[in-house]
C-alpha cells in the first residue's frame, strides 16, 4: 500500500536515538554471547560503525560506553589500538522476560515455522552434500553440550549445534537466516530451559538428528528437527503461558 | 481424582458471551450503516462511491465500544454501486483517537490486488444471509496481518449488497480469550468450525494448526451464541513429549 499518512507512517518513523543505542547494544551483545565477534576480537572503527548500523556518531558512541561500563569491550590507545571485545554479557534476565510475555502465541508458533522450515532445508541439504568427515564434526559438537553445566554454556553448545547445521548445508543464505533466527530466539529460550531438565534431551535430540543425517534418512532426519524444536517452543509457550495466566493445565 | 477436563460449559459460555457482544454490535453498525447510505444517496438511482463515506460514523462507533478488533466496516459487492469494483469501507484506529480508512487495491489488473469476493467473509455471507467468522488468515494485500474477520450481512432497502464487520489481531484476541482457556484443566483449545486451531491453552494446540487427530477421551463443545460453528475441544493435559 501507498498510504503513507497513517497506519504506515507510523511503521516508518524514525527510530528515536536511545532506541537506536540500545539496539546496537543488543545486537552486539547477542553476537558475542553467540560467538559471532570473539574475546579479543577488535571492533571497526567508529565511523565505520556509524555507516554500517545507519546512525549518528553520538549514538554509536553512547552504544560504546554501555559496553564499556559492562567491562565488555575496552578501548586502547595507541599504534595498535582500537576497541577490543574483552568480556562476555550477562544475561539481561529482566529483559528477556519481558521479551517473552511481548510475544504473542501467533508470533511464538511464527517464529517456530521458521526455525523449522530453515532447519528441515538445512537438513536437506547436508543430506546432498556433506561428507562422513562433517558428520563426525556435527556429533562431536552435538555432544559437547555434555560438558555443559551452566544455562550459558548450554545455550553456547545449542546455538553451535545449529549453526554447524547452516555451515554444513554449505548455504551462505541459510547461515545468515540461521544466526538471525538464533540471535532472536536463543537467549529466550534458555531463560526458560534448565541445565537440569533440558540439557539431557536436547542433547539426545541433537543426536538423534545427526544419526538421520549419518544414514542419509531424509525424513527421519526432517522429522527430529521438527521434532526437536516443537520440544523447545512448547516450553516456551508453557513458560509464557504460566506467568501471564497461572492457571491452566498441569502437566507432570 | 478429579475431572482431568473439567466441564467445558462455563467457558464455552464466556466465550460465546464475548462473541455475541462483538456480532450485536456488528448488526447495530449494519443497520446504522445502511439508514446513512440510503440518506446519502437521496434520490440518486445508484450508490456513489461518495455516499459509502457516509458509513464512517458507524464504524468510529463500533470501533469506540470495543477496544479488541483493530478495524470496522462494510465491504459492498461488485455490480451494486456505481463502481464497477465494488468498495470496501474500512476504518481504523489512528493514534489521534479518531478513525483513519484503510486503503485496499480493487482493481483486478493492479499488482496487489485485493480479490475480496473470494474470501470466506465474504463469499459466504453473501451466499447465506447468514453472519460468518474467517481465520486465523494472513490478509496479504489487506490488513497484512494475522487476524479473523467477523462478519454480518449488509442489506440496503432489502437487498443483500455486501457485508459489514470487523477484524480483529490474533495478538489481541488473546487478552480475551486466554484467560478463559486458562480455566480449563485439560490441554484446550478454540477452533473454527473447520477445526482451526484460533487459539489453545498450551503448546499443544498452537494458533493456525488444524485439529487433525485426537485421542479417545477428547471433547467437544459448542460455543454457544452467534452460529458460527465454534467449538472447544479439550483432552485430558498431557505433555507434548
Amino acid at each position: 500500500m501507498s498510504d503513507l499518512s497513517g497506519v504506515h507512517s507510523q511503521v516508518f518513523r524514525p527510530l528515536p536515538d536511545v532506541l537506536r543505542a540500545d539496539a546496537i547494544v543488543d545486537r552486539l551483545s547477542t553476537a558475542i554471547s553467540l560467538g559471532l565477534l570473539r574475546r579479543g576480537e577488535q571492533l571497526p572503527v567508529e565511523n565505520q560503525l556509524t555507516a554500517m548500523f545507519g546512525v549518528a556518531t553520538a549514538t554509536v558512541r553512547d552504544a560504546l560506553q554501555t559496553l564499556r561500563n559492562q567491562g565488555i569491550i575496552e578501548t586502547r590507545r595507541g599504534r595498535s589500538g582500537g576497541t577490543f571485545i574483552i568480556g562476555s554479557p550477562r544475561p539481561n534476565l529482566d529483559a528477556l522476560r519481558e521479551r517473552l510475555l511481548n510475544l504473542s502465541m501467533a508470533e511464538i508458533r511464527d517464529m517456530e515455522d521458521e526455525q523449522v522450515a530453515t532447519a528441515v532445508a538445512a537438513v536437506r541439504l547436508i543430506i546432498g552434500r556433506a561428507f562422513p568427515h562433517d558428520i563426525d564434526r556435527l556429533e562431536r559438537i552435538a555432544r559437547a553440550m555434555g560438558d555443559a553445566t551452566t544455562t550459558e554454556s548450554c545455550m553456547r553448545a545449542d546455538s553451535r549445534f545449529q549453526s554447524e547445521l547452516a555451515v554444513l548445508s554449505q548455504s551462505e543464505r541459510l547461515l545468515a537466516t540461521q544466526m538471525r533466527l538464533l540471535t532472536e530466539s536463543i537467549e529466550i529460550m534458555w531463560s526458560v530451559l534448565t541445565v537440569e531438565s533440558d540439557k539431557e534431551w536436547t542433547m539426545n535430540d541433537h543426536v538423534v538428528i545427526v544419526a538421520a543425517l549419518r544414514n542419509r534418512d531424509l525424513l527421519a532426519a526432517e522429522r527430529a528437527v521438527h521434532q526437536h524444536i516443537s520440544r523447545d517452543f512448547y516450553r516456551l509457550v508453557a513458560a509464557r503461558l504460566d506467568v501471564l495466566y497461572p492457571i491452566g493445565p498441569t502437566h507432570e | 481424582m478429579s475431572d482431568p477436563i473439567g466441564d467445558l460449559g462455563p467457558a464455552a459460555r464466556a466465550i460465546g458471551k464475548w462473541f455475541a457482544t462483538i456480532y450485536d454490535d456488528l448488526h447495530i453498525m449494519a443497520e446504522s450503516s445502511e439508514s446513512e447510505l440510503r440518506d446519502s444517496r437521496g434520490t440518486k438511482a445508484v450508490v456513489t462511491e461518495r455516499d459509502l463515506r457516509a458509513v464512517q460514523p458507524a464504524a468510529a462507533a463500533f470501533l469506540s465500544s470495543h477496544e479488541i478488533p483493530m478495524a470496522a466496516g462494510i465491504v459492498v459487492g461488485p455490480g451494486v454501486i456505481e463502481n464497477k469494483d465494488g468498495s470496501i469501507d474500512f476504518w481504523r484506529r489512528s493514534d489521534s483517537g479518531t478513525t483513519q480508512r484503510i486503503v485496499f487495491n480493487l482493481s483486478p489488473d493492479d499488482p496487489g490486488f485485493y480479490d475480496f469476493v473470494t474470501y470466506e467473509w465474504f463469499a459466504e455471507v453473501v451466499a447465506t444471509g447468514k453472519p460468518a467468522i474467517q481465520g486465523p488468515y494472513l490478509d496479504y494485500a489487506g490488513m497484512d496481518k494475522y487476524i479473523l474477520t467477523a462478519m454480518v450481512p449488509l442489506s440496503l432497502d432489502g437487498v443483500l449488497i455486501g457485508t459489514a464487520g470487523c477484524d480483529v489481531e490474533v495478538r489481541e484476541l488473546e487478552r480475551v480469550i486466554m484467560p478463559i482457556l486458562r480455566t480449563i484443566p485439560g490441554d484446550a483449545a478454540l477452533v473454527s468450525k473447520f477445526d482451526r486451531i484460533i487459539l489453545g491453552n498450551s503448546g499443544r494446540f498452537l494458533v493456525g494448526n488444524r485439529v487433525v487427530t485426537l485421542p479417545k477421551d477428547a471433547i467437544r463443545q459448542d460455543v454457544p451464541g452467534p452460529e458460527l460453528g465454534l467449538q472447544l475441544v479439550a483432552a485430558p493435559p498431557a505433555r507434548h513429549f
